[in-house]
């Protein structure tokens, strides 16, 4: 039937919320063009609200509660002249909301003086979640969805910190467990797990590198050390900026660290390529709009950003199985925007600020001479003065949008969204739905030393985290979000349920190639996808009854009612209802093939929508 | 789904009500035997009333020419003039009307197609534009508009059929913007069954059944299972998730019991020959195919080719005559099938380029006045309307833009365009918005 | 050596092709509109010849007695122009498709045209094989078809040796061939190189690309050739400013541009200068700092730069060598007020040591 959209509030007289969802995508559409980072006329600016209120060449245009005073409201009318827009009238609707708009900033101050009642002192970050996500529901008309109960949390905890489901010995001594800090007890043993390593590991993964798309790729992540440096961080819990730092400066010290290298190498020496990865980790945005022009719809975003960050890295070239060398001379590029002005790149930050550098006048050459070298002899040489490694150090001190970045990640890859959505563009274009939150978030991740467990564990300790699933508006968080399962959550998951040996590289890689997305803005199953889980051979294998696994447990039972309830338990993790039990008995009675008919059962178990899914 | 669509013309039941009448019709038709409850295939064995669907079906065929081809070098050309590139124009069978030298094909069969020569949009990003051109209206924030295919499987689309009522060929994994519109939701508010399925190239791969050790029965019984589980997960938890699983699964069954039809191996020689050796156009033979076989909604691209920023007439100088020699067959071999009245055929981008060419040799985004190609299926045949200055810079005569093509679209294919979307909690939706009027003048 | 502006000439539209008198007083520009300019090169004054081309006029040359430049057009015709009368000498039909490049025998009594339309040949849009020849020479006095041989469309560029035994053409897919002309159809060398040629895996499966221009070094041992080189995604213009320098009769490469000499963008136009020892490749620049540059052809190194912020499609020495003209187009300006802005450039350098 018709997919069940967002229910949005019938009435709604907060301008923030009025803006981002009706006046912001009008004025994108219909007057930005004119009146915005691009282009200014008459002076006037309506990209955000800020802007729009400052007004233009002739004065402000904007009343605060009062639209039929306010120029850019008169100016919508069909009869008006001048019109705006210029070329197009707007529909009664999209006028109506303008109205709404202005209006609703009458009351503004009465809204701005509530900015948050909530004291800002908090004492752990699973306070300051709670508190700051319980004056959300408040302020929203909302109440929160029912806790998870012990069986779904620790499923669901599992999950995300070691990257599967619970064994079946795992969750009944967790529901065992009477003591009252048992979950925390619980997320510290995990987090200080191997497995944790392994689980960030594969989500950094993606979001640095993006997913392999052909075979040898992935085994030369492993066989640079980019998986082990990468596992190795984690475990260690390196503090973030440290690691980043590491990244880009690419010279890695210890041998533990070696693989540092690879984010940088992968990319062979295609500088825009390694600008336009950096800086969702940098800054918490892409900017690849940036490359031709200035961002039309984010401001900040300008073609200096982007090619300022390339210019971080065009000294840079790949030395064979070595590293990545710089040189200490060239890199020197203009860049042409779209009036065919040219400017030279030179390293610039998202604040505007340039690295200081003389470049050579004119045709004059620059000499490249040993001396500029700490080793010239060195296979991978090191510049005295390092374009990227002064580029990783502003990048990764006093740098408030790294831990801002890395926040809004870890967030949505725990509650499914991100405080700001999508979270790799944190940009003037996207408002966070808690901005208060994510700023205590930032500060205090940064002032930690930007201490990843702690950040984890007290994310997943908070009330939001362990809520159940519900019909809420996403951006308001008073449910859990659906979340898929990644592929090795998958793989993994599958092992434990169908009791098979631990390593199965065979399996996890095949399921990498079928399911590759790690948390996508759109769930979308493919067919080829339902094919893969359909026909495929290792998968099939799984479901074999063979050394002491689920199906041979299951192939020696005698009574259908126990064989439906252990393969529910092993692999759901909890018992049938009596409408399960009904349907599974109908199928059990059809197989013809008795001895696979309990792993075929567990096939229907494992592919099912609720396996798939976060609980 | 619209009220109006309520309303059962043969094979084409919507309501739930109709779904359990139609499987025990259909129990009746085939004598009674222990009926797989969704799969139709048999239905199409019968051939009064394959005959039957098969008239009554409606289809549409989109070549997407994403990237954007040029109005000049097409549809438009203004030979002598500083727009004019350097291919010139040549006579068609419609008296007065030019099209560029590169379409010598569809010239000829001029009287058979209809041209618009004054679409006028407002988005000259390409995401913007393809989400614009693909939707049919401008987006509202929030809220996800489906595709012109999947407004068309919900309306239009067979219940059941072997064949997805969405197919998507396009070999091409990348495409920039084209990349993230793809892994997008193009079925938006109509849900996940209404999704196209993907071809073409790798895409079209199938495993040989490799569980040849399962006997076939037990397959369908353990799938019988997995639905089940899914679905009730499904209403109990409103999941998304596994709403699109199921869709996927469906889809499945239909596209094994049809996998020749995505093999362009499998494709008559003879035909192959005839279209070209290209990708795009084997690809639009495999689409006259699936319609042949009563595929309802086909849309083929390949990547973004047309996207000549750099080397305009160095590749359009390629893409053209393809585009031309596809056309050129596509329409004859469904006259010739008596396909093309309940065919719609469209041939089209997101904007058009701009009259002078740039210092890379290419031309660049110009949605300000570009042209299109329709033709089939409630449509007029040989018109040409709106028309550009001696330039081909402004519209001059009766400009065109999503939404009006949109309404002339669900028109021809005997759609409301302004039925309201029936979506509980959510604002009200139409399948075109502003009661934008339709193309009049190429409506049969 | 430095390169200063001496003179900098617009055009009403933009100039594809270019030929030149010895001593530098006026050169002939076959301009986007299919007319060939006389172009005064002190006051910029240009005179269009009586008869355009059918579509974009793509190159022009002048015969050794300076009465007679012949021009090759996208309509595939060669025009002879008388340049007293302004009046046209005959119009042969060269080519069902666009006449990509001329080039002229070092004797004067050959012209050579290059064409070739590129069609789908494949699922992955190599390019198909040709209709018909396509290189063809003429015989410059009477107009006759003297020769002809088959590449892979399109051809795009080509030259004759200095000898004038030998013609090099070069095509889309980066592949050179070279004939003798009074010998066997068959070329005596022949070699491709990947350098120029893009092949989209993000936005398309086709080819772009190819050599764009061909010169025979001065002793006749070695041949330039220059143009992009690979993109990802063509549709960037971004692939390196390109040159490649080969023993053309072994079909070796012998240089090629060095690491940090070069910006990206399309590199449209080689000439070696007079002395033998220099040339000049110039085009469009998408990154970098020069679109013009003279390079060392021993050590290939880069010598002088400039950047003209403009797309040059053609260059030429004086017979010195002293002065540079480096012509071409900028971007065609959107019309305003039903004009249509200027786009054609000529400009002249003085070369300097």
């Amino acid at each position: 039937m018709i997919a069940a959209g967002t229910i949005r509030a019938a009435f709604c007289a907060d301008p923030g919320e009025l803006w981002s969802s009706k006046i912001r995508p009008l004025v994108d559409v219909n007057c930005v063009k004119c009146h915005g980072p691009l282009e200014q006329k008459s002076g006037l600016e309506l990209d955000t609200p800020e802007a729009a209120f400052k007004g233009g060449d002739d004065g402000k245009v904007i009343v605060p509660g009062k639209p039929e005073e306010s120029l850019l409201f008169q100016y919508l009318d069909p009869k008006s002249d001048p019109h705006m827009p210029p070329k197009k009238q707007l529909g009664s609707v999209e006028i109506a909301s303008v109205r709404e708009w202005i209006l609703s900033l009458g009351s503004e101050s009465r809204e701005s003086n509530a900015k948050t009642n909530v004291a800002g002192q908090f004492a752990t970050i699973t306070e300051a979640v709670d508190g700051f996500m319980a004056e959300g529901w408040s302020k929203r008309g909302v109440s929160a969805s029912a806790p998870l109960d012990d069986r779904g949390w620790c499923r669901r905890i599992y999950l995300d910190l070691a990257g599967r489901i619970p064994a079946a010995s795992e969750l009944e001594n967790f529901l065992q467990t009477g003591t009252e800090r048992k979950r925390e007890e619980l997320v510290d043993s995990l987090i200080a797990s191997d497995e944790y390593a392994v689980r960030m590991r594969e989500l950094w993964d993606v979001f640095l590198m993006g997913r392999v798309k052909r075979e040898n790729q992935e085994e030369r992540r492993i066989k640079s050390g980019w998986w082990s440096f990468l596992e190795y961080s984690f475990r260690e819990n390196r503090p973030w900026n440290e690691t980043v730092r590491e990244m880009l400066v690419a010279r890695p010290a210890k041998e533990e660290l070696k693989g540092a290298y690879w984010f940088l190498f992968e990319r062979r020496d295609e500088h825009q390529l390694i600008a336009e990865a950096v800086s969702p980790v940098v800054y918490g945005t892409r900017i690849n709009c940036a490359q031709c022009h200035d961002h039309p719809l984010a401001r900040e975003i300008k073609q200096a950003h982007y090619w300022g960050l390339v210019a971080a890295f065009n000294r840079s070239k790949n030395v064979k199985d070595e590293g990545v060398a710089e040189s200490a001379v060239g890199g020197y590029v203009n860049f042409t925007n779209l009036k065919k002005e040219s400017q030279p790149a030179l390293v610039t930050l998202l604040n505007g600020k340039t690295l200081p550098e003389t470049w050579p006048a004119g045709d004059q050459k620059e000499e490249d001479t040993d001396d500029k070298y700490m080793d010239p002899k060195a296979k991978v040489r090191v510049p005295k003065l390092s374009r990227r490694e002064a580029f990783a150090d502003a990048a990764t001190q006093d740098n408030p949008l790294l831990a801002r970045a890395f926040v809004n990640r870890m967030w949505s890859v725990f509650m499914g969204r991100g405080l700001v959505h999508p979270a790799d563009e944190m940009n003037a274009r996207n408002v966070p739905s808690h901005p208060e939150l994510l700023d205590w978030l930032a500060r205090d991740f940064a002032k930690s030393g930007y201490d990843i467990k702690r950040l984890v564990r007290g994310l997943v300790l908070s009330r939001v985290y362990g809520l159940s699933r519900g019909d809420a508006v996403p951006e308001s968080f008073a449910a859990a979000i659906e979340r898929p399962l990644s592929a090795e959550q998958l793989a993994r998951s599958w092992r434990v349920a169908s009791g098979a040996p631990k390593e199965d590289e065979k399996l996890r890689r095949a399921v990498v190639m079928s399911i590759p997305e790690v948390l996508p803005k759109e769930y979308n199953a493919t067919f080829q996808q339902a094919q893969f889980l359909e026909n495929s051979p290792v998968l099939a294998e799984l479901l074999k009854p063979g050394a002491g696994n689920t199906a041979e447990r299951l192939s020696r039972l005698q009574n259908n009612s126990e064989i439906i309830r252990e393969a529910f338990l092993s692999v759901l993790g909890r018992l049938p209802d009596t409408e399960e039990v009904s349907a599974a008995k109908d199928f059990l009675k059809e197989q013809t093939n008795k001895s696979a008919a309990g792993g075929e059962l567990l096939w229907a178990l494992m592919i099912n929508g609720e396996f798939l899914t976060m609980p | 789904m619209t009220n109006e669509d309520l309303k059962c013309a043969a094979g084409q039941c919507r309501t739930d009500e109709h779904k359990v009448h139609r499987r025990l019709f259909l129990k009746g038709l085939t004598g009674g035997t222990v009926a797989t409850v969704t799969s139709f295939s048999g239905l199409f064995e019968n051939s009064a009333f394959a005959a039957e669907t098969k008239k009554a079906q409606k289809h549409c065929i989109l070549l997407w020419l994403c990237g954007a081809p040029s109005q000049f070098e097409t549809w438009d050309p203004k030979p002598g003039r500083p727009s004019g590139g350097p291919f010139g124009s040549i006579p068609t069978k419609i008296p007065g009307v030019h099209f560029s030298s590169l379409m010598p094909q569809c010239a000829q069969i001029a009287d058979k197609l209809n041209v618009v020569r004054s679409m006028k949009t407002a988005q000259s990003e390409h995401l913007q534009a393809i989400t614009l051109l693909q939707q049919g209206n401008p987006a509202r924030a929030g809220f996800t508009r489906p595709t012109l295919g999947s407004v068309f499987s919900n309306a239009v689309g067979q219940l059941d059929s072997p064949l997805p009522n969405f197919i998507f060929i396009d070999p091409i994994p990348g495409g920039n913007e084209f990349e993230t519109f793809k892994a997008g939701n193009w079925a938006g508010w109509l849900g996940a069954e209404h999704a196209p399925v993907r071809l073409g190239g790798d895409y079209t791969q199938f495993l040989n059944a490799g569980s040849d050790t399962i006997p076939e029965h037990d397959k369908e019984t353990r799938e019988s299972l997995r639905r089940f589980l899914t679905r009730k997960f499904e209403r109990d938890r409103n999941s998304n998730i596994a709403r699109s699983q199921n869709a996927a699964f469906e889809r499945l069954k239909g596209m094994t019991a049809s996998a020749d039809l995505f093999d362009v191996n499998k494709l008559p020689a003879p035909d192959r020959e005839r279209y070209g050796p290209g990708s795009f156009a084997q690809h639009a033979l495999m689409a006259r195919h699936l319609v042949e076989n009563g595929a309802p909604f086909v849309m083929v691209a390949n990547g973004m080719n047309w996207d000549n920023h750099v080397f305009q007439h160095e590749i359009h100088q390629m893409l053209v005559p393809e585009l031309d020699r596809v056309l050129f067959h596509l329409v004859n071999d469904l006259e010739e099938r008596g396909l093309l009245d309940s065919t719609l055929l469209i041939a089209m981008g997101e904007f058009g380029r701009t009259p002078w060419l740039n210092a890379a040799r290419g031309r660049d985004h110009y949605p300000n006045a570009w042209s299109m190609m329709m033709t089939g299926c409630g449509l007029k045949r040989g018109m040409v309307t709106g028309a550009t200055d001696s330039d081909g810079v402004d519209v001059i005569e009766k400009p065109y833009n999503e939404q009006n093509l949109f309404a002339t679209i669900f028109k021809a294919l005997g759609i409301d365009p302004y039925a309201e979307y029936d979506l509980p909690g959510m604002p009200t939706f139409h399948r075109v918005e502003n009661k934008a009027e339709p193309i009049r003048e190429l409506l049969a | 050596m430095k390169l200063t502006l001496a003179y900098d000439h617009k055009l009403d539209t933009g100039i594809f092709g270019l030929a030149a008198e010895q001593k530098l007083d006026r050169v002939f520009a076959a301009c986007a509109d299919g007319a060939i300019y006389e172009m005064d090169i002190a006051s910029g004054r240009a005179k269009a010849f009586d008869t355009r081309h059918d579509s974009y006029a793509s190159g022009c040359v002048l015969l050794p007695d300076g009465k007679t430049v012949i021009s090759g057009g996208y309509d595939g015709a060669l025009i002879w122009h008388d340049i007293e009368s302004g009046h046209s000498l005959r119009t042969v039909k060269a080519h069902r498709f666009w006449s990509w490049q001329l080039a002229l025998s070092p004797d004067g009594t050959r012209v050579a045209s290059v064409s070739g339309q590129y069609l789908p040949g494949s699922w992955k849009y190599e390019p198909a094989e040709a209709a018909e020849p396509c290189v063809k020479v003429f015989d410059t006095r009477t107009g006759e078809l003297v020769a002809s041989r088959n590449h892979l469309p399109p051809v795009l560029s080509c030259a004759f040796s200095p000898d004038g035994k030998q013609i090099a053409a070069a095509n889309m897919m980066g592949e050179v061939r070279v004939w003798e002309l009074d010998g066997s159809e068959a070329p005596v060398s022949k070699w491709i190189s990947p350098a120029f040629t893009s092949w989209g895996t993000v936005k398309t499966h086709h080819y772009c690309g190819g050599i764009y221009a061909l010169g025979f070094s001065p002793d006749g041992a070695s041949l330039l050739g220059c143009g992009m080189g690979p993109m990802t995604d063509p549709m960037a213009g971004n692939g390196k400013m390109t040159w490649q320098r080969w023993d053309w009769r072994k079909g070796e490469k012998i240089d090629e541009i060095k690491e940090g000499q070069h910006g990206s963008g399309l590199m449209e136009s080689l000439v070696w200068h007079p002395d033998g020892k220099h040339f000049v490749m110039a085009g469009k620049q998408a990154q970098g700092t020069w679109n013009a540059a003279l390079f060392n052809s021993g050590d290939g190194n880069l010598v002088a730069s400039i950047d003209t912020k403009k797309r040059i499609t053609h260059s030429r020495f004086s017979a010195s060598g002293n002065w540079l003209i480096l012509a071409g187009a900028n971007g065609q300006p959107q019309r305003k007020n039903d004009a249509w802005p200027a786009w054609g450039k000529l400009q002249v350098y003085q070369l300097e040591a």
